[in-house]
């Protein structure tokens, strides 16, 4: 890689890796391993730069990279990552709901990391069905039905059943 | 949107909110670059291509055919030396498995070995070397097989869509094996993998060794931290494969194995090998020996060249017929043909060849017939990944009835056929659902290819 192209990905590194970083953290459920995912997949992403063409979909591709480093095989070979502790928050966190959202960032990290990632990916990063299909390499028909099956078990999750809040409302299905 | 959904955009939202950014995210960064481009063999400064990475594990004995060019261990699998020498390979007691043995656990292996068992029923496949290759992050693993009377070597890669056995080769017992691999950006890597305790040796030039005396190997400990190990005997190096060779020494000093560095594998994969999933139930099938065997014969090959076989699907019928679809190729050939085989039917195993597979099908089918007490045959549809919506007009009358595959099938879809359809319609959407941008719409039959003819 040129000077130009160490300088762009620099620039690019700076000003996108909070964003990215967020995503990482939703994907992992704590800091450490964010980071670590995150330079993992920078550093491909590096040594690939010269061979990515569409500078303008970057972060598709590195969303990519994120997602398969993710659920790839040999991090599966660890157990599942635990979330990390829900801290003590100030302001907003204090509501009457916090209760509930940290609920369910507890139950997120009892999601498969193919379930969160598209969980992650559809509600978080807003991705349609399609494009969650794209970033996570499988149909849509399969986005459909992980992301169902996730909810589902969100649902089902003991410290959520009983919040109406989580429920479906009435007459629906997942 | 339900409040749950509404629930979970607050809390991934509020979570993600809260992370302060990383004081200086380029420093990680530059470490695992530096990390990776170790392991990749990066060009030096001068320019000169660095390439390959031998991995030498060790301890034969027996001098070889020292000062002669040994053979090509592609073409040969002639021991160099001894096979009395403590250093030679023993298939009933393999040398240990060195690498990072972490990887091993957590099922990687069993899969790995029963796939094996499929391909070669009563052979019994024993790691010898296994790591995370870090420009695919995968894992891979040399082995030896053994227990059906032949001998074999080989590596695989452990993606997901389950292993690929990338290299295989019947052997005997050696004091050293090489494994040619394609490296990242079109290098070579070379693994020599031989006893503990011996030392591996590489001459670029052919003439002038050097020896490989260290080998990082990297150990993942825990979610963010690794250690990394150096030992003597089991060397990762960068090195050039034309016109070099090969020697290992055993502990006694002997030089036990001694050859022309292997080049870029003769039996890379054909050219129009799919790079689909294997889909099904992993563990059904039938043998494919058997369907090795089929293949052979129905290809009219006699110079016993071995047949590879890639799944692409594998199920059974709730009537107790085996069935997998896939492709086939001789190993070494440019080109694999797609193929079914079945088990279990009303007159035995069906064994049924289809043209080579184009490059980018949008879709293969395959009928599964002979099924015990229906009047209907199986029409296995295995659309490329990513596809959309499969639907079936069973009739030409363009009433396309949509195909609810089971999940696990991840868009592969079984649908019931009359033996006597001939003019059924099969529509598969895109990834997008697009109604008008289908990428297949047409006859059932024009997918139902044999070598010569559709239908």
């Amino acid at each position: 890689m040129d000077a130009s192209g160490r300088e762009a990905f620099q620039a690019y590194v700076v000003g996108r890796s909070p964003a990215l970083l967020r995503t990482a953290y939703l994907l992992t459920g704590n800091r450490a391993d964010a980071e670590d995912l995150l330079q993992t997949a920078l550093a491909k992403t590096y040594l690939a730069w010269d061979r990515i063409r569409e500078r303008e979909a970057l972060d598709a591709y590195v969303r990519r990279v994120l997602v398969t480093t993710q659920t790839s095989f040999w991090r599966r070979k660890r157990p599942e990552a635990l979330y990390d502790e829900v801290p003590e928050r100030p302001g907003r966190d204090v509501h009457a709901d916090a209760d509930l959202h940290d609920a369910l960032w507890t139950s997120l990290g009892r999601l498969s990391r193919k379930q969160r990632a598209a969980v992650v990916l559809r509600y978080y990063e807003d991705l349609s069905e399609a494009e969650t299909a794209r970033v996570l390499g499988i149909s849509v028909g399969t986005v459909k039905s992980t992301t169902s099956r996730a909810l589902s078990l969100l649902r089902e999750d003991p410290t959520l059943r009983d919040d109406p809040r989580a429920a479906l409302p009435y007459g629906a299905t997942a | 949107m339900t409040p749950l959904d509404a629930e979970l955009r607050r809390t991934l939202a509020n979570r993600a909110a809260v992370l302060s950014p990383s004081p200086d995210p380029l420093a990680g960064i530059e470490a695992r670059v530096s990390r990776m481009r170790r392991r990749r063999s990066a060009a030096t400064a001068a320019g000169a291509l660095a390439v390959v990475a031998a991995v030498a594990l060790a301890v034969p004995s027996v001098v070889s055919d020292r000062g002669t060019t040994a053979p090509d261990r592609l073409a040969s699998a002639t021991p160099t030396g001894r096979t009395s020498h403590p250093s030679v390979l023993d298939p009933a007691k393999p040398w240990p498995v060195r690498g990072d043995e972490q990887l091993l656990a957590g099922g990687a292996l069993d899969t790995v070995q029963r796939e094996w068992a499929r391909r070669h029923p009563g052979s019994v496949l024993t790691p010898l070397f296994v790591q995370v290759w870090e420009p695919s992050a995968q894992t891979e693993m040399a082995f030896v097989a053994s227990g059906d009377g032949v001998l074999r070597v080989g590596w695989v890669v452990v993606g997901e869509p389950g292993p690929a056995f990338v290299q295989e080769e019947t052997a005997t017992a050696d004091s050293a094996y090489q494994f040619a691999l394609d490296g990242d950006e079109g290098v070579t890597r070379l693994y020599v993998i031989a006893a503990p305790d011996s030392k591996v040796a590489y001459a670029p030039d052919g003439v002038t060794y050097r020896d490989i005396t260290q080998t990082s190997v990297t150990h993942t400990d825990g979610p963010s931290s690794s250690t990394t190990t150096s030992r003597s005997g089991f060397g990762i190096t960068a090195v050039e494969t034309a016109g070099a060779r090969v020697r290992v020494t055993a502990s006694d000093g002997a030089v036990v194995y001694e050859a022309d560095a292997r080049g870029t594998p003769a039996t890379a994969a054909p050219a129009n090998l799919l790079d689909w999933p294997s889909r099904g139930t992993a563990s059904a099938g039938p043998s494919v020996h058997d369907l090795g065997v089929a293949f052979t014969r129905a290809l009219g090959r006699s110079d016993g060249a071995a047949v590879e076989y890639r799944p692409l699907f594998t199920g059974d019928t709730d009537s107790g017929v085996r069935y997998t679809v896939g492709q086939a190729w001789f190993r070494g050939d440019p080109q694999a043909y797609s193929v079914s085989y079945a088990t279990g039917g009303t007159d035995g195993p069906h064994f049924f060849v289809g043209p080579v597979t184009p490059s980018a099908p949008p879709v293969l089918a395959f009928l599964v017939g002979n099924l015990p007490g229906t009047s209907v045959d199986q029409l296995v549809v295995v659309p490329a990944p990513r596809s959309g919506q499969v639907s079936y007009d069973a009739d030409a009358t363009g009433a396309f009835r949509p195909i609810t595959g089971q999940d696990h099938f991840d868009g592969v879809v079984l649908i019931d056929r009359a033996k006597d359809a001939t003019a059924d319609r099969l529509e598969v959407l895109n990834g997008n659902g697009e109604l008008d941008n289908p990428t297949y719409f047409g006859p059932v039959a024009a997918l139902l290819c044999g070598l010569k003819e559709c239908g």
